[in-house]
């Protein structure tokens, strides 16, 4: 084996660790903020209190949880997603309780592991489109952010 | 604006995993580097063992606390790097004095982007090299607005996720040759030059 394909290996293994501590940190995520948006549905509060209260929490807990990955992962790379999938995924728990059922903790951690599945495949398939399409493009046709 | 980031040079290295995991794309966009090379904002130095060696490179920083944690990243360098301290919008080096001009991460925190890079276009030679290392915001709806909503914390620190560094360089007076994804349409490695009639490129 040459040095420039044991290089391309060693990147293949490198994007791979990354890839998959960021579907793990993202899957916790979802699962973290989802459950905190349980809990808050636990108690007597009306359901609008409870979805206020339950996403600022989930918010607290997904942006100490970014910032512990941040020296491993990357603060971009963790803080970005991963306040899509805590922004999203415990209103999965909301719109239950709002057509009347109650997901068991059990489901309401998979749920959110899900969501944060999701947003790990949605980032595998626009970086894949964002290194085709950018690596081609024209400056001067860059759009409007 | 120098004494907070003097304060974030203690933890700076600690928070800067991104150097880590993109260590590959920076040296293969640092390997452009020729001639006499400017780097502006150099931080601690993380990016150091990125560079090709053999150059000659000036490198400045606001903060004189992080180039004081980059003394050593740059003695340890082959080839020679002088730190100054130095500000991105009023450089103190004479005009058309580089080959190729440097940044990563910077343009997120300079207070005046554009100025920032109209200056750097100012020192570059003609045919110079612009290597930039950038984040800008997302085109994609979701990532762009988490990164809005981001700029709404970050920018009490004095650092803007969500500017358009593409836009900005061509305002300053860059003809942009590459651009290349490094993570999502966020994290981007940049190529410019500067043409040699001088002329602004501004559209």
């Amino acid at each position: 084996m040459n040095d420039s394909s044991r290089g391309r290996s060693k990147g293949r293994i490198r994007a791979a660790a990354f890839a998959t501590a960021d579907g793990m940190f993202l899957s916790a995520v979802g699962a973290v903020a989802t459950l905190v948006m349980h809990w808050t549905h636990e108690s007597d509060w009306p359901l609008a209190v409870c979805m206020l209260v339950g996403m600022a929490a989930a918010m607290v807990v997904q942006t100490v949880m970014a910032l512990l990955a941040t020296p491993l992962l990357g603060a971009i790379e963790t803080m970005v997603p991963s306040m899509a999938v805590a922004m999203i995924a415990p209103m999965s728990v909301c719109l239950f309780h709002m057509v009347g059922r109650e997901p068991a903790m059990g489901e309401a951690i998979l749920m959110g592991a899900c969501f944060g599945v999701g947003m790990f495949v949605f980032l595998l398939l626009h970086g894949a489109i964002c290194r085709r399409r950018v690596s081609r493009f024209v400056p001067a046709n860059w759009g409007p952010p | 604006m120098r004494s907070a980031w003097d304060r974030r040079a203690r933890f700076y290295d600690v928070c800067e995993g991104a150097s880590r995991r993109h260590v590959p794309s920076k040296q293969a966009l640092f390997a452009d580097m020729r001639g006499r090379v400017l780097v502006v904002a150099v931080g601690t130095g993380a990016d150091v063992r990125c560079f090709p060696p053999g150059l000659e490179i000036t490198a400045i920083d606001i903060s004189p606390a992080m180039l004081r944690r980059a003394e050593g990243r740059a003695r340890a360098y082959r080839g020679k790097i002088t730190l100054e301290e130095g500000d991105a919008m009023n450089l103190r080096f004479a005009a058309d004095s580089f080959d190729t001009v440097v940044t990563s991460c910077t343009m997120c925190s300079v207070p005046d982007p554009v100025r920032g890079l109209r200056e750097l276009h100012r020192v570059l030679r003609p045919d110079g090299r612009l290597l930039m290392f950038e984040h800008v915001r997302s085109r994609n709806r979701l990532l762009g607005c988490m990164l809005d909503i981001m700029t709404l914390m970050t920018r009490w620190g004095g650092t803007e996720m969500n500017r358009d560094t593409i836009r900005n360089a061509q305002a300053a007076g860059f003809t942009l040759t590459s651009v290349e994804s490094v993570y999502q349409d966020i994290i981007l490695a940049i190529r410019g030059a500067k043409r040699r009639d001088g002329a602004m490129d501004v559209r």
